[in-house]
C-alpha cells in the first residue's frame, strides 16, 4: 500500500500527518516513510547565521602562537594525565 | 557535500593568519552552496582550541565559542555523530593504517565519511587523509 501525504515535524520531533491520511493509520502501526522534500523553514535563520559567521571571521584575531595548528593541539593537555 | 576539518574553522577565524583568506573563502563558499557537513569531533576540537590561552594570545570567551557553534548548527546542512557502526569499522582498520595517538581522530573522521557516503573533505592536513581511498577529494586552501 502506498499513501502520499504531507507530515509536519512537531517540536518533539514527532510527525503530525494530514487529516486526509490520518484515518488510514492506526496508533502503534509501523510505517515506512520516504522523505521527498523538506520545506526549509530555517532559511532566514541560516542567512542571519551566515552573516554573523562572516563578521566574526573578518574581525577575529586569535594571535596563534604556532601558525601550524594540528589535531594534537585540540587534545594535548599537560595539566592532566589520561 | 563536504566535511570541514577543525583547522579550517580555526584559520577562518584568525584574520591575521597566512591561511585566513584561503580558508575562509572555501569555508564560506561551501556554506553558500549549502554543502557543509559538521562532525561532532570537529566541533569539540574547535571549542577546545579556540578557548585555549596556551594556543593563542586572544582566545575566545566560552560564551563567544558557544554562540559561534550555535550559528554553525544553523548553516550546516547536516551534523554528523559517531555511532557503533563507525567505531566498529574504524577500529577494525587501526592496524592496517598504523593508527596511534591523536591520529585516531583523523581515522574516526575518515570512517564517518565512509559511513555517511561523504567523499569530499577540506583540510590543511592533507597527508593524513590521502591514505583513505574512499575519500575522493581533499581540498587544501593554499
Amino acid at each position: 500500500m502506498q499513501i502520499v501525504g504531507v507530515a509536519e515535524v512537531t517540536p518533539e520531533y514527532n510527525l503530525k500527518v494530514d487529516e486526509n491520511i490520518k484515518y488510514k493509520l492506526h496508533p502503534g502501526e509501523k510505517v515506512k516513510i520516504k522523505i521527498e522534500y523538506i520545506e526549509y523553514l530555517k532559511e532566514e535563520k541560516r542567512i542571519a547565521a551566515l552573516e554573523y559567521l562572516r563578521k566574526v571571521s573578518h574581525h577575529s584575531k586569535l594571535g596563534l602562537f604556532n601558525e601550524n595548528i594540528t589535531r594534537e593541539d585540540a587534545h594535548r593537555d599537560f595539566s592532566t594525565r589520561i | 557535500m563536504y566535511y570541514i576539518d577543525t583547522n579550517i574553522l580555526i584559520y577562518a577565524n584568525s584574520s591575521e593568519s597566512t591561511f585566513h583568506k584561503s580558508a575562509s573563502k572555501i569555508f564560506f563558499d561551501i556554506i553558500e552552496r549549502k554543502e557543509l557537513i559538521i562532525h561532532e569531533i570537529v566541533l569539540a576540537e574547535f571549542f577546545a582550541v579556540i578557548t585555549d590561552s596556551r594556543k593563542m594570545r586572544n582566545p575566545w570567551a566560552i560564551s563567544q565559542a558557544k554562540k559561534y557553534i550555535k550559528k554553525l548548527y544553523d548553516v550546516a546542512q547536516e551534523l554528523h555523530f559517531l555511532n557503533m557502526e563507525i567505531l566498529k569499522m574504524a577500529f577494525a582498520f587501526t592496524e592496517d593504517f598504523n593508527i596511534t595517538r591523536y591520529n585516531i581522530y583523523d581515522h574516526l573522521l575518515a570512517y564517518s565519511m565512509k559511513f555517511f557516503n561523504v567523499e569530499k573533505l577540506v583540510t590543511l592536513n592533507k597527508k593524513d587523509f590521502e591514505k583513505y581511498s574512499f575519500i575522493k577529494e581533499i581540498c587544501v586552501p593554499t
